[in-house]
């Protein structure tokens, strides 16, 4: 899995930014000329503004649960009916032995739109569960493992890249060990691991408990696993600035090590993490929804988009959409952060070479 | 040079030393993951389950429990706790299956990238471009188990648009036509994901270089713009492809290839991995784990002297 | 019982043989009767040179080893013991009859002496002549393997104790008497058992040639004494059964089979396992017809498919040793929440039959239960009755469907009537150790069983009795523990007779446990499916309680 940035879409030099709102070069922040390169990226803006739709959407999963359909995301509906033009419709198809007869059953009902006044939008599962309430939680499952990891990979990734590019000799020596490690693993072959192995009992050591089945084991797992696709490459820029003027300027004034970290280091390749930051959300929503797949990730009975997949999985014949849809939510939602991504890359650092891989 | 490969493989030694060490660590201690009982069955007798942990050493310290597994391993004796097979066997059954996979699907990506990546750059800023792009990126942004999976439903046997056998590996000594169809879609599925991505690489990579200055001189020169594509752009552009190309087929060889095997039941060497994670299987977990490692490491050395290699500027250190 | 969710092994039928639970209801009215019986001789000119069958994974192809059904229904006409079944379709599948054998054994008075003499002329596939000692021999060889097998013959003198061969593996079985002259086998038991001779029907008992190594043979197939013989096997890809050369219909008592060959590709994953029978590649497919196929399976390929239901029982199990469960209010809650024909027509697709028995019907002692209904309220009510309303209940299950479903399908009704269920869903390699572990406090689980022997001690006292409780590698699971009723069958253990009076108390057990004191909650027995190619000819569809589909009496079109 990789999310890869290149010159893509428009993409505006200081100077054409000048010229056509009518003035000489003056001298802007990065930041706001940034914004202005930004503003003109509509295509990009118009993938944030889907990205954002979904995000409100899964947030509004609890009153849609509640007031729409009526039905909790793990509410089995197995043996009832519901209402539909009048008639009583099997949430699930009846099966089994009459006498000595034999009929095929467990086949639930398909997505329903607005005819069933707001129930089974998008069908049931073998379960009788409403997949658009399913869709939605699992849809704030997987974000909050995309997002949350992403933030927590993201800051432990700078941390470290700060400590070893600023201390350098054997500091940096373990960190870039650290980090080659974890590089040489097997990353998925990895994260399968841990998350089969926490998702046992849990997690209990060194004061820290986390419940099986918490979202917090497949967060830390992709966390944890995709550190050196973030460390690695920011770790080279920070060892880049430290030999520039205004660091050594910085420490002849005084300016202690955290200082310079976080006051002169970090302004320059804020944007850089930045542009990782988005992206990197994309790759590990990606990411847990093949955990999920696997049976790693988010536990039953709790959906994520990758779980509601793998259950579609076994139904692809009969009832197709239990696998299509989160499939397409899944797409819906990448593509819309990985072309926003791109355009704040184009637009915060035209130049950067920012790539998170697998 | 030979320092160099001597210092990579001692590197690359301990790293596999390492994660070894840090596979057997996370399964060791699990619940359920005593393989004694397993082993014995249902009727097992006290007796019985102690002969068993007798003879697979479970007795003895963690860290000697670890050096019988490796040497076991390593001599090519260790079995599965599971289903007793030995487990060296089982990785060697599944190679074939998953480097077909992962060569074919890598010659695809790769092909198709440069192909995709010089349209794309060509013709930059026009409507081919464009979609290009979007078609790119939406292939980079699917999953590819789920890509897979909608794959199989629409193209495979019993499906409404069948046209391509179900996935299942055949040997390519056992009917080479047959291996050919039944890894066309798992290959054009795993494929999809790094074609685009290649593509956008490359595009960049060309457009940087068009403007470098010895691309002007040539175009000054007069040389035809198809000669000056080729020779001077194209082979500078594709030298980081060639270095991320190395990367990436060992990274597919312990990653996404898990995903595209279970998807297919190619039974390769990724889907026997998730099988066993699933079942908590330490042998296999050990033994496939170092697998793709030592693949991870070995590409890493020799993409570094392919790099070398091509641009004689860069000397490996 | 298998170990594995997967692998279904029944495996003899002490005293009953009369009706077993086979409730073959194919979409055609199940199969016929089998033309040829269990004593026919040649194949009645059925033979055919080629079956390509689909197959589950074999555990091992080692008799000392395998315990399953995929390499018991393969290899029962590979490797064979003094005993064996009778081939034929229906309950008479379940009669033994002499294969190695020349007759039915003289048995002493007290039931302690079992004297055999073998067939003259035996050979094993490789030529080698059968000699008595190889009996001895291949009992010998499961103990020193620690073969799943061995606490079948603990009764055997010599065996147990300190100094017995269970301990030592040095010498020989004392009990176990071979003359190779003469050919006879003299076996001594510590205790009478009334199923011993099922035992020497085991897979267990079969007869290997003396030096066979104690190891796992399965790729290097040891030499058959039955009809066949292993070819070759490649684990988890393939395997090749052939004509034994050297069989010259040495045991009368078993088929000799009708196809010269059978090729087996071993496929795990269901559909593709069903794909290989639509395509033509095969012509049986030993996984079930998966779910999302069966409706297709049904209209399409009626006439190819065949639904059974053999013996088994799935059950919840309720910890009735600590709370909430331990109440018996909170346990009977949980029967009323439950919906039988819910769960089989949602999670199985139709494929089962409800009920609330613990013994699965066709057994003599079965009077069908009707005690509970589905009634949501009801079970709140008691919930709240019993004042443990709102307490957190450790629910386990395996991670694979439709196990998964199910378990997700409990926890959730235990949502609905007040409960806080936690969701723990594990590997089906590691899930009976795990919740047969005191130390897991699981309350509420999943399981099933299929039996080992067509009576009902394999249910109650393996499953159901609080004397046979352990710490660890417990198989009653939810710690059922009523001594009245440990009582009861204890007193019934005694009995050798099944006659209708005991036959009646086995059924007030049930009740007992089921309604009475609402122990454990059984909602199904789960049927299954044979499904085959259309070049097979179904008229010779044979189905055997033990032996599953047979295939050595299948013929083509």
């Amino acid at each position: 899995m990789a999310t890869e940035s290149t010159t893509d879409f428009s993409l505006d030099s200081a100077a054409a930014l000048a010229a056509d709102e009518g003035g000489a070069i003056e001298g802007k922040s990065p930041w706001l000329l940034a914004w202005r390169r930004l503003r003109r990226n509509y295509v990009a803006l118009g993938f944030l503004a889907l990205f954002v739709v979904i995000v409100v959407m899964c947030l509004l999963a609890g009153p849609y649960a509640h007031h729409v359909a009526g039905t909790g995301p793990n509410d089995n509906h197995l043996g009832e009916t519901f209402t539909r033009g009048g008639k009583q419709v099997e949430v699930v198809s009846k099966g089994g032995f009459t006498g000595g007869t034999f009929k095929a059953g467990g086949i639930p009902v398909g997505p329903q739109l607005w005819h069933a006044g707001g129930k089974y939008v998008f069908g049931a599962d073998t379960q009788g569960r409403d997949v658009a309430v399913r869709l939605l939680y699992g849809g704030l499952n997987s974000l909050k493992v995309g997002i949350g990891s992403a933030l927590i990979c993201t800051l432990f990734a700078l941390v470290l890249a700060l400590i070893a590019g600023y201390y350098g000799g054997w500091v940096d020596w373990v960190i870039a060990r650290f980090f080659d490690l974890i590089w040489a693993f097997p990353v998925l072959l990895l994260a399968i691991a841990l998350g089969t192995a926490l998702s046992i009992n849990g997690f209990h050591h060194f004061g820290i408990s986390i419940q099986s089945g918490s979202l917090w084991i497949p967060t830390l797992v992709i966390s944890y696993v995709l550190i050196p696709y973030i460390g690695r490459p920011l770790r080279g820029q920070i060892l880049s600035l430290r030999e520039k003027e205004f660091i050594e300027a910085a420490t002849a004034q005084g300016a202690g090590g955290v200082r310079v970290m976080f006051s002169e280091l970090l302004p320059n390749i804020a944007s850089s993490v930045l542009v990782f930051f988005a992206l990197i959300i994309a790759n590990n929503i990606l990411t847990e929804a093949g955990l999920s797949f696997l049976g790693a990730g988010v536990q039953p009975p709790n959906p994520s988009w990758g779980t509601l997949i793998a259950d579609g999985q076994s139904r692809i014949q009969t009832a197709p959409w239990l696998a299509i849809i989160p499939g397409i939510a899944i797409v819906l939602t990448v593509l819309a952060l990985n072309i926003f991504g791109d355009g704040l890359r184009d637009a915060l650092d035209p130049r950067a070479k920012v790539r998170i891989e697998h | 040079m030979l320092a160099f490969l001597v210092r990579r493989l001692v590197g690359a030694f301990l790293v596999l030393v390492a994660v070894s060490f840090i596979t057997y660590l996370i399964f060791v201690k699990i619940p359920g993951g005593d393989p004694a009982p397993r082993i014995a069955g249902r009727l097992a007798t006290d007796q019985n389950i102690a002969d068993i942990r007798q003879k697979l050493h479970l007795n003895d310290p963690f860290y000697s429990q670890y050096w019988a597994m490796m040497q076991s391993l390593f001599t090519g004796s260790l079995k599965s706790y599971s289903s007793q097979l030995n487990v060296v066997q089982e990785i060697k059954r599944g190679i074939p299956a998953t480097l077909s996979l992962t060569i074919g699907a890598g010659i695809i990506w790769l092909g198709f990238g440069i192909l995709v990546g010089v349209i794309s750059a060509v013709t930059a800023g026009r409507l081919s471009d464009r979609v290009i792009t979007v078609l790119a990126l939406i292939g980079i942004s699917m999953p590819v188990f789920w890509l897979g999976l909608i794959s199989r439903y629409l193209f495979a046997e019993g499906h409404p648009l069948s046209f391509l056998p179900d996935g299942e590996y055949v040997g390519l000594t056992v009917n080479p036509w047959q291996w050919f169809v039944h890894l066309l879609m798992p290959w054009t599925v795993l494929a999809v994901l790094f074609i685009g991505f290649y593509g956008r690489v490359l595009r960049s990579n060309v457009l940087d270089t068009i403007n470098e200055d010895y691309v002007r001189t040539a175009k000054a020169k007069g040389l035809p713009p198809r000669r000056v594509l080729v020779k001077h752009v194209l082979r500078n552009s594709l030298i980081p492809i060639v270095t991320l190309f190395g990367l990436d087929f060992a990274a597919v060889i312990g990653g996404s290839a898990i995903l595209t095997e279970t998807v297919f039941n190619l039974r390769g060497v990724g889907q026997y991995a998730a099988d066993s994670v699933q079942s908590l299987d330490l042998p296999p977990i050990m033994g496939v784990t170092i697998y793709a490692t030592f693949f991870i490491v070995l590409f890493s050395v020799v993409v570094d002297l392919l790099y070398a290699w091509l641009d004689p500027r860069i000397r490996p250190t | 019982m298998k170990r594995r969710l997967k692998l279904l092994r029944p495996v003899g039928a002490v005293a009953l043989l009369a009706a077993l639970a086979l409730l073959a209801a194919g979409c055609g009215g199940g199969g016929k009767k089998s033309s040829s019986g269990g004593s026919n001789a040649g194949s009645s000119g059925k033979t055919y040179p080629l079956l390509r069958v689909v197959w589950d994974a074999p555990d091992y192809m080692d008799p000392a080893l395998y315990y399953t059904v995929a390499a018991y229904q393969l290899t029962n006409y590979v490797w064979t013991g003094l005993m064996g079944y009778k081939h034929e379709s229906g309950p008479a599948g379940a009669q033994l009859v002499p294969y190695l054998a020349a007759s039915e054994p003289t048995i002493s008075a007290d039931g302690k002496d079992y004297k055999f003499t073998l067939r003259k002329g035996l050979k094993y596939s490789d030529g080698t002549a059968v000699k008595a000692s190889d009996f001895r021999y291949a009992i010998e060889r499961d103990f020193k393997m620690d073969s799943p097998g061995v606490g079948f013959y603990s009764d055997i003198q010599g065996v147990s104790g300190a100094s017995g061969f269970a301990t030592t593996k040095k010498g020989h079985i004392s009990g176990i008497i071979p003359d190779d002259s003469a050919g006879t086998i003299e076996i001594k038991l510590d205790n009478p058992r009334g199923d011993f001779l099922y035992i020497l029907a085991l897979e267990f008992s079969d007869f290997v040639p003396s030096g066979t190594p104690a190891s796992d043979q399965s790729t290097k197939p040891i030499p058959a004494t039955g009809p066949y013989m292993v070819q070759s096997y490649t684990p988890s890809r393939s395997f090749t059964i052939v004509r034994n050369p050297h069989y010259n219909n040495q045991i009368p008592t078993m088929p000799s089979g009708n196809p010269d060959k059978v090729v087996g590709k071993i496929i795990t994953d269901p559909v593709a396992a069903y794909q290989q029978v639509v395509s033509g590649q095969s012509d049986y497919d030993f996984q079930p017809v998966p779910n999302d196929r069966l409706p297709e399976a049904q209209s399409k390929y009626k006439d190819q498919l065949r639904i059974y239901t053999n013996a088994n029982t799935y059950y919840f199990a309720l910890n009735n040793a600590i709370p909430p469960f331990d109440n018996i209010k909170a346990r009977k809650a949980v029967q009323y929440a439950l919906d039988p024909n819910a769960i089989i027509s949602g999670i199985y697709g139709g494929l089962g039959r409800p009920t609330q028995n613990f013994l699965p019907p066709g057994y003599p002692q079965y009077k069908k239960i009707n005690a509970w209904s589905f009634d949501l309220a009801k079970a709140k009510q008691l919930v709240q009755q019993s004042g443990t309303n709102g307490q957190s209940v450790d629910v386990y299950g395996p991670n694979e469907d439709p196990s998964k479903s199910t378990t997700e399908y409990l926890a959730n009704q235990l949502t609905k009537i007040g409960y806080k269920p936690k969701l723990h869903l594990l590997s089906h390699q590691v899930y009976f150790q795990t919740i047969g572990n005191q130390a897991t406090k699981a309350q509420a689980m999943f399981t099933n069983w299929f039996q080992d022997y067509p009576h009902p001690l394999d249910w109650f006292d393996v499953l159901l009795s609080g004397e046979r409780i352990t710490k660890t590698h417990n198989n009653n699971v939810g710690n059922v523990n009523v001594p009245s009723v440990d009582k009861e069958i204890d007193a019934l253990k005694k009995e050798a007779q099944n006659t209708p009076a005991v036959n009646d108390r086995w059924a007030k057990v049930d009740r007992d446990l089921m309604v009475t004191y609402a122990t454990t909650v059984p909602y199904m027995n789960k049927s299954s499916t044979d499904f085959f190619g259309p070049k097979i000819d179904m008229s010779c569809y044979t189905f055997g309680v033990v032996t599953y589909w047979d295939y050595g009496l299948s013929c083509m079109k």
